[in-house]
Parts: structure tokens; C-alpha cells; sequence
């Protein structure tokens, strides 16, 4: 265990190898949540994503990051022909294929994207998969924030970051954290 | 029946697009633009949507990693 700000952090039930792409780092970014990356062993971002970032102007973003174990991968060490098929059909970005590609070639990754048709390659792969909002969610059971505290991340989403949700299905999240929290 | 719409496309994009055409890989940008949608509809279903949030609220409450 761990001492880290207000809350006590456990660092036994850890995200492991953690590739993100450029979607959840803005997001996380924009909700003050990026230190819910600090769980991964070790965070892979491939050179597409860590460009991406820097072009549309959060090289801070790059600078916090390095406190998480934040290792740039060269993509061209990287390729994957059934990864590349892939990418094609779904029509993926740089930064996703990368992404992928870099998966491919790592032991049991988790990948972090909010893309679905990144997501949806990526379940092809049968790799492990997940979103900003399942990482928001997952910090009340580790302890990194309280219910409450998600909660309120939760509901400034509309208004404070870029990620698009339908309102019902956040509000439905919303009483899923409080029904939990109260068991 | 089709609605018309008036969409921007960047330039380099639409350079691709219509290289695409010239090459005859297809018949005019409109049919490419529509099967761009069409696919990006096809990959971004609101119920998929839906079920990979569901999918990762789940994780986030009961997962083990």
C-alpha cells in the first residue's frame, strides 16, 4: 500500500501493460483524472499518439505522464499484418493502428481507448479492452477516489470534456456507482 | 429519395478522395462520402455504444485487474 494525496492506494490489483491511445488522455485529462493511469506497470504510448498530443497542444499532458512509468514506443518496431487488416476495414486512425500494432506485440496489454471502432478491432484481436469511463469507475474500487468523488467526475462530463455520452446512460452509470457504494 | 447536405472537407482529404475517383475506384466523391458515413454508422452503433460503456461499468465495479 501506498500513501498518495487523501487516499489510500492499492497497488496490488494493477492495470498492468497499459497501451492508450490519444481519446482517453485528453479525456482524463479534461476531468483531472490522469493520475488514474498512475495503477498501469508500465504505459505505452505509441509515437502517432504521443505526435497527436503534442500537435493539438497538451505536451503537459506528456510531462505528467512520465510519473506513470510513460514509455514512447517507435511504431515501426511495431507492425502486425492481421493488425493492419484490420485497421484497414475499420477505417482506424494513426494512432490507433499503432496502438494495436504495438498490442499485438506485447504480454497480456490492456488497451485504453474510447474510439469504438478501435474498440471493436480491438475485441477482433481478443485483446483487453477498456474506456475512460470504465477507469473513472474502476478508481472507486481501488480506491483512488470515493463514490462521491466519481460521481461528480461523472456528471461534469457534458460540461468539462470532450468525451460524448448520451445523458440516460450517464445518469444510469451514475445510480449503478451509488446503489454500489451502498451495498 | 436522398436529403442534400453541405459538409466541409479538408483539402488533403478531398485530394484523396479524389484520387480515389480518377483512379475509377469509385464512381464520384458523393458515393465515397456516403459509404464513409455508412461505414463509420455501421462501426459506431448506438447500441454497441451503449453495451461497451455497460461492459466497462462493470469492470470498473467488479473487475479484478
Amino acid at each position: 500500500m501506498t500513501w498518495s494525496g487523501d487516499f489510500m492506494v492499492k497497488t496490488d490489483a494493477g492495470l498492468g501493460i497499459l497501451v492508450c491511445d490519444t481519446g482517453p488522455l485528453l479525456h482524463l485529462h479534461e476531468m483531472g483524472c490522469l493520475d488514474l493511469l498512475d495503477d498501469a506497470d508500465l504505459l505505452m504510448l505509441p509515437t502517432a499518439v504521443r505526435d497527436e498530443i503534442v500537435f493539438l497542444g497538451f505536451s503537459e499532458i506528456l510531462r505528467r505522464l512520465e510519473r506513470a512509468n510513460l514509455q514512447i514506443a517507435e511504431s515501426k518496431a511495431s507492425i502486425n499484418n492481421r493488425c493492419e487488416a484490420l485497421s484497414e476495414i475499420f477505417a482506424l486512425h494513426q494512432g490507433e493502428r499503432e496502438c494495436l500494432s504495438l498490442c499485438a506485440n506485447l504480454p497480456n496489454p490492456m488497451f485504453l481507448t474510447d474510439d469504438f471502432a478501435a474498440r471493436l478491432t480491438a475485441i477482433a484481436l481478443g485483446l483487453r479492452v477498456h474506456g475512460t469511463i470504465g477507469l473513472i469507475v474502476r478508481a472507486v474500487r481501488v480506491g483512488r477516489r470515493t463514490a462521491e468523488q466519481a460521481v461528480t467526475i461523472l456528471r461534469d462530463i457534458p460540461d468539462k470534456s470532450s468525451l460524448f455520452i448520451k445523458r440516460s446512460l450517464l445518469n444510469e452509470i451514475i445510480q449503478q456507482i451509488q446503489m454500489h457504494s451502498r451495498e | 429519395m436522398s436529403e442534400t447536405a453541405q459538409i466541409s472537407i479538408p483539402p488533403r482529404l478531398m485530394a484523396e478522395l479524389e484520387d480515389y475517383v480518377r483512379e475509377g475506384w469509385a464512381r464520384d466523391v458523393n458515393t465515397l462520402v456516403v459509404e464513409a458515413v455508412r461505414r463509420f454508422l455501421e462501426s459506431h452503433h448506438k447500441a454497441l455504444a451503449q453495451s461497451f460503456i455497460r461492459d466497462d461499468v462493470e469492470w470498473g465495479l467488479h473487475g479484478q485487474d
